[in-house]
């Protein structure tokens, strides 16, 4: 430290001290509109892509499916067991005929 | 259009008092954002930001300072943002080059402000390289006081801290630039 000054260093310093503002780029305005308008679609389009959303669709997609089945393979197999039924119920009354 | 007037309109969405918003503010915000990450692109991105942020949460404005030191809040903010992003993705670029390529216009040339004098822009580039590698919040002060030449008034509002706490920040970032400066000058 003992090589740069106080005064040194606040001469240094003045080199970019009060720097005048600059302006900002010409059509600032209308490319920030682009920019709000852009970022607008993006949120619209991006909604169907959401990776919460897909997984969230799967899910109940796979539930959906699962249950499906399910309910499918109950089904069958009452359907079975009063075949069975019927069947011993006929072959009873075919023995006693 | 006085202040609570602009305010009002653009609380019920008036599209013309944004656009007198913006351009009010818009050097002035590009000035300090650019002042802080000298360089260009970066700056109208956050410049861009600021006044999205600003559309989209002037509801939640509520008068207690000044509408300029709310934007100019803002603004710091996103263009800490900026810093904090880019910091990331070097980070992760060191990791991983092959898959966190760093943006071209990150390597761009350092901005230099027109009112640098030419014989000091050598010297300029040192110094605000050092002012870039000084912990944010002692970076943001000093650029808002000297390099913008703000009071410590506006600045302690800006940054929502004491007068004293921005005399200490400026005064740590003035160590720091000399401890930073003093391998410039020895060599």
């Amino acid at each position: 430290m003992e090589n740069l000054s106080n005064e040194q260093f606040e001469h240094e310093m003045n080199i970019i001290s009060n720097l005048k503002e600059v302006s900002a780029p010409n059509f600032f305005y209308a490319r920030l509109k682009a920019k709000m308008e852009k970022e607008a679609i993006d949120i619209t389009n991006s909604y169907s892509l959401n990776p919460v959303i897909i997984i969230c669709a799967l899910t109940l997609f796979l539930f959906i499916n699962s249950w499906l089945l399910q309910t499918d393979s109950n089904l069958k197999h009452t359907n079975l067991n009063q075949n069975i039924e019927a069947l011993a119920v006929a072959y009873d009354q075919a023995i006693s005929n | 259009m006085i202040e609570k007037e602009l305010i009002f309109k653009l609380k019920i969405g008036e599209e013309p008092a944004f656009k007198v918003l913006v351009e009010t503010y818009q050097d002035r915000v590009y000035s300090s954002v650019l002042n802080i990450l000298q360089n260009t692109s970066e700056a109208e991105d956050a410049a861009q930001e600021t006044f999205i942020q600003i559309y989209e949460s002037i509801n939640s404005f509520k008068g207690e300072s000044t509408l300029a030191t709310w934007i100019y809040r803002i603004a710091i903010r996103k263009a800490l943002e900026k810093i904090r992003k880019k910091k990331n993705r070097e980070r992760l670029h060191s990791i991983l080059p092959w898959w966190m390529p760093i943006e071209e216009r990150s390597l761009d040339a350092a901005y230099l402000n027109p009112g640098i004098k030419s014989e000091h822009k050598e010297k300029a580039k040192i110094i605000l390289k050092a002012i870039s590698e000084l912990p944010n919040n002692q970076r943001v002060a000093f650029t808002l006081i000297r390099v913008q030449g703000m009071k410590h008034e506006e600045a302690s509002e800006i940054m929502h801290l004491s007068i004293k706490a921005i005399e200490s920040l400026l005064s740590r970032a003035k160590k720091n630039l000399k401890n930073k400066l003093k391998h410039y000058y020895k060599s």
